[in-house]
C-alpha cells in the first residue's frame, strides 16, 4: 500500500496534481480497490477515495454496520454515507474541508468522471469551485497497468487455479449434462479454489450466439440445453481471487473427438502460439478462419491494454488474457489463457495443452 | 436437533412458470397501468450491467452488454434495445418481445424517444453518468424518473413471480439443508459457501447473493472469508439464489452452532423465533410495512436490547428483491398488498453474543402471508 500511494503522490506531482478523487462503483472498483482494498460488493454501494500529498482519506457508500466489517481489511479507516440516502459529494465536502482543501485554488484530478453520477460529478465541481477539477482517469490507468511483483504473484495463484479448475472440469464433464450442470459444476470448482466470484459463460454454435465471434465477445450465459453431442462447447471461465480477475478459455469436445476436431484443437493452439511469440508485437487479429481478441486482466475484469477496441498497443510487461478463434467449417475452436507479455510473450502458468473431452 | 426439512425441497432445472408472451404482456399491462396513474404515454425501462434486472422484469432478457432497454408505451407495440450487435440474436430468442432492435448510440435513441413531453425513464440513476447526460441532452428537457412508475407495477408480483420465487425459496433451503449436512469443523468459510452455491446451482438457481460468517462473536454477517469454522462457533447466514434472474430472488437466513447450544445462545435464539413470529404476523394487506419492524423490535426490546435495534446494529428488518423492492424499516409508511414477496429477517445483534441470523420468504396473500421456506425456524446445533 505504501509504495502504491508513493507512486500515486509522484504521478499527482508529475501532473500538477494537488488532490486525487477515485470514484469506483461495482461494475469498475479497480481504483478504489487498488488505493484502498475496497471491492463494491452491491450496486448501490459506490465508493470514493481522496489522495493528498499528507493523506489518505475514503468514503464507501455503506451501512454503518457494514463499515465495521470493510474497515477489518482496507487499508484506511473508511467513512460511510447510508446506501440508500446519503450523498457521497456531501461527505467528500466534508472531508475535503476537513483536509483543508475547501475554496483552496487547488488542480484536483478526478478518475472514474465518466460513469460516476452526474450529481457527484457536479458535487465534485462545486467543492473546488475556486479551482479547477480534471479528468485523471489516464493516471490510475497506467499505474495499474504496471502491475508489482506482488501483483503478479497472486494472479499467478489465481490462474493456476483457472487451469486447475479447467482440467477438473473437463473430466468431470458428461455427454447428456446440461449447459447449466456444466456451469454450476466449474462455478462450484472456482468457489472451492477460494475465488471471490467466478463467471461461467460458453459459445455454443447452435446456441444463438451467432457463428463467429467478429472480434466481439462470443461467450453468453448458460442455457438449459444439453451439451452439444459429438460436437464442441467454448468454454469461458474469469475467477476473482484476492482481488484480482484471471480468465481463460478452451473448447470442450464432448464425446470422442474426432480427426477434424483434433486438427481444429491444433490450430487453436498453433494460433495462441503464433500470438505468444509475437510477444510485444502481437496485436488483435482477424481474419475469416481465426480471431485474436487481448485485454488487459488485474482488479477490474478487463482493464488496460484494450488492443482489440482500442488504439491500444501491447508492451512489455502488460498482464493480459488473450483468446484465440479458429473456424472450422460451421463451428469455432477456442484457446485462451492469461499472458505476460513478453518478446516473446510467456503463460502465467504452464497452460493444459491437451485436447478436452468429456466422457 | 438436526436440520430437518418438513417438505420436498428439490425443485426440478424446468420451471412450471414460464416467462413467455403472454407473461410479459401481463407485466406491460401493469406497467401501463401505472403509466396511466401517473399520466405518462411512454416509459423507457433502462438497465445498465448495475441493475441489468429492470430490462430483464420487462423483457426476460439478461443483460450481459453495456446496455439495454424495452420502451413502453400506452398505445405501441414495445420494443427491446441492446447496446451490443452480437447479443441481438440471443436477445430476440430470449424475448417475447417481438420488435427487438441493436443501437450503437442507446442514449440517443432514448433521448429521442424522451424528447416527447409525458415520458420518463427508470434505471437511469444506475447508468453512467456520460449516458445519462447524452440522454437528457438528447431529450432536450429535464428527463423525469420513472422509477417509482416501474415499482409500483412490479411490486405486487404476478402468479408467474411468485412461482418463481416460490420455487427460489425451495433453492434456499437446499442449499442450507446441503450445508448443514456436508459442514464439519476445520471446514473454511469459502467451502461451505462453495457447497451451499453448487448445490442450488445444480438444482436451477442462476445467481446467488450469500452471505456467511462464523466465529464466537459475529459483528456483521459478512462474505465467506477464509476462516475455518471452529468449534463452537456460530454460523450465520444469509442465502439468497435466483432462480431466473434478481427478481425471482428468496431469502433464507439462519444460524448454525457448531456443537451444543448453551442456555444463552438458545435463550438469545428464542428471542428472535419471538421476534420473526410477531413480524410476520403483522404482515397483512393494509398495514403499513414499518409495523411490521415496530412488531419485531417491540419483542426484542422486552428482552432488553432495544439499544441493540438501531443503527449500526440494525437497518432493517426485512427487504424485497429486485424490481419493485420494498424495504422493512421502521419508518415505512408503505402498505402491504397482496402478491408483495418479501424476507421478513430479525437478523440481531446481542452484546455479548454477536449477531444471530433468522429470517423467511413470505408472500402476501389476502389475508395474511403465504411462508415459503419449509425448514424450522430453529437454531441448528452441528453436534
Amino acid at each position: 500500500m505504501a509504495s502504491r500511494l508513493a507512486r500515486v503522490r509522484q504521478m499527482m506531482r508529475v501532473r500538477n496534481l494537488d488532490a486525487l478523487v477515485a470514484y469506483s462503483d461495482m461494475a469498475r472498483s479497480g481504483d478504489i480497490a487498488y488505493l484502498t482494498n475496497f471491492h463494491p460488493f452491491d450496486a448501490r454501494m459506490p465508493g470514493v477515495a481522496l489522495v493528498t500529498p499528507e493523506h489518505l482519506d475514503a468514503i464507501y457508500k455503506v451501512t454503518g454496520r457494514d463499515l465495521i466489517y470493510v474497515n477489518k481489511y482496507v487499508w484506511v479507516e473508511a467513512q460511510s454515507v447510508d446506501f440508500l440516502s446519503g450523498s457521497l459529494a456531501d461527505k467528500l465536502a466534508e472531508v475535503t474541508a476537513g483536509r483543508g482543501l475547501k475554496g483552496k485554488a487547488i488542480r484536483v484530478g478526478l478518475t472514474g468522471g465518466t460513469f460516476a453520477p452526474t450529481a457527484f460529478v457536479q458535487g465534485m465541481s462545486d467543492m473546488f469551485a475556486g479551482g479547477e477539477v480534471i479528468a485523471a482517469d489516464p493516471l490510475m490507468v497506467g499505474l495499474r497497468r504496471d502491475k508489482s511483483t506482488a501483483e503478479r504473484t497472486i494472479i499467478r495463484l489465481a490462474a493456476a487455479k483457472c487451469e486447475a479448475v479447467l482440467s477438473e472440469l473437463a473430466s468431470a464433464a458428461t455427454s447428456g449434462m446440461s449447459e447449466t450442470q456444466l456451469a454450476a459444476h466449474a462455478d462450484y470448482l472456482c468457489r472451492k479454489a477460494g475465488a471471490q466470484d467466478a463467471e461461467v459463460l460458453f459459445y455454443t454454435a447452435a446456441g444463438a450466439n451467432g457463428v463467429w465471434a467478429r472480434g466481439h465477445f462470443p461467450f453468453r450465459p448458460a442455457a438449459e440445453r444439453p451439451l452439444p453431442n459429438h460436437g464442441s462447447i467454448g468454454v469461458y471461465i474469469a475467477l476473482q481471487y484476492h482481488g484480482y480477475w484471471v480468465e481463460l478459455s478452451q473448447s470442450l469436445f464432448v464425446g470422442a473427438p474426432r480427426p477434424a476436431q483434433v486438427e481444429a484443437h491444433q490450430l487453436a493452439l498453433a494460433a495462441f502460439d503464433e500470438f505468444m511469440s509475437g510477444g510485444v508485437e502481437s496485436d488483435s487479429q482477424e481474419s475469416d478462419a481465426a480471431a485474436t481478441w487481448v485485454h488487459g486482466i488485474g482488479l477490474d475484469r478487463s482493464e488496460a491494454p484494450l488492443p482489440t477496441h482500442t488504439d491500444q498497443t501491447l508492451r512489455e510487461g502488460d498482464v493480459v488474457a488473450a483468446h484465440v478463434a479458429v473456424k472450422r467449417g460451421g463451428d469455432v475452436t477456442y484457446f485462451g489463457r492469461p499472458v505476460l507479455v513478453s518478446r516473446p510473450s510467456a503463460s502465467l502458468v504452464p497452460p493444459n495443452r491437451t485436447l478436452l473431452a468429456s466422457k | 436437533m438436526s436440520a430437518e426439512a418438513t417438505g420436498d425441497m428439490t425443485t426440478g432445472h424446468t420451471s412450471s412458470a414460464a416467462v413467455d408472451a403472454g407473461e410479459i404482456a401481463l407485466r406491460h399491462a401493469k406497467i401501463r397501468e401505472s403509466m396511466a396513474q401517473s399520466d405518462l404515454d411512454l416509459l423507457i425501462v433502462y438497465s445498465s450491467p448495475l441493475r441489468p434486472f429492470n430490462v430483464h422484469y420487462a423483457s426476460n432478457y439478461d443483460l450481459i452488454g453495456d446496455g439495454a432497454f424495452v420502451a413502453i408505451s400506452r398505445d405501441r407495440d414495445p420494443i427491446l434495445y441492446v447496446s451490443e450487435e452480437w447479443d441481438l440474436e440471443r436477445a430476440a430468442a430470449a424475448s417475447p418481445i417481438k420488435d427487438v432492435r441493436y443501437s450503437a448510440n442507446l442514449a440517443q435513441v432514448a433521448g429521442r424517444m424522451l424528447h416527447q413531453t409525458r415520458s420518463a425513464v427508470a434505471g437511469l440513476d444506475f447508468a453512467d453518468g456520460e449516458f445519462a447526460k447524452a440522454v437528457k441532452n438528447e431529450a432536450g428537457r429535464e428527463v423525469d424518473n420513472g422509477a417509482s412508475v416501474l415499482d409500483r407495477a412490479a411490486r405486487r408480483k404476478t402468479p408467474v413471480e411468485l412461482s418463481l420465487i416460490r420455487e427460489a425459496a425451495a433453492l434456499a433451503d437446499l442449499g442450507f439443508q446441503h450445508g448443514f449436512d456436508v459442514l464439519v469443523e476445520g471446514m473454511r468459510e469459502f467451502e461451505l459457501a462453495a457447497e451451499i452455491e453448487f448445490a442450488m446451482r445444480s438444482a436451477g438457481a442462476v445467481d446467488n447473493f450469500g452471505l456467511l460468517s462464523s466465529g464466537k462473536h459475529n459483528r456483521v454477517i459478512g462474505i465467506p472469508t477464509d476462516k475455518t469454522v471452529d468449534a463452537g462457533d456460530l454460523l450465520i447466514f444469509e442465502i439468497t439464489p435466483a432462480r431466473l434472474s434478481r427478481n425471482d430472488s428468496a431469502q433464507l437466513c439462519r444460524t448454525i452452532c457448531m456443537g451444543p447450544a448453551n442456555q444463552n445462545i438458545s435463550d438469545k435464539h428464542r428471542i428472535l423465533q419471538e421476534a420473526m413470529e410477531a413480524g410476520i404476523a403483522r404482515v397483512k394487506p393494509g398495514v403499513p410495512l414499518g409495523e411490521v419492524v415496530v412488531a419485531q423490535d417491540e419483542v426484542i426490546s422486552r428482552y432488553g436490547f432495544g439499544d441493540y435495534c438501531r443503527p449500526p446494529y440494525m437497518r432493517a428488518r426485512g427487504h424485497g428483491f429486485g424490481v419493485g423492492r420494498v424495504d422493512l424499516t421502521s419508518t415505512n409508511k408503505q402498505l402491504a398488498e397482496p402478491g408483495m414477496a418479501m424476507i421478513v429477517h430479525p437478523n440481531q445483534y446481542f452484546p455479548d453474543l454477536g449477531y444471530l441470523a433468522l429470517g423467511e420468504m413470505v408472500i402476501v396473500t389476502d389475508s395474511g402471508t403465504e411462508r415459503l421456506s419449509r425448514l424450522q425456524p430453529d437454531l441448528y446445533q452441528r453436534t
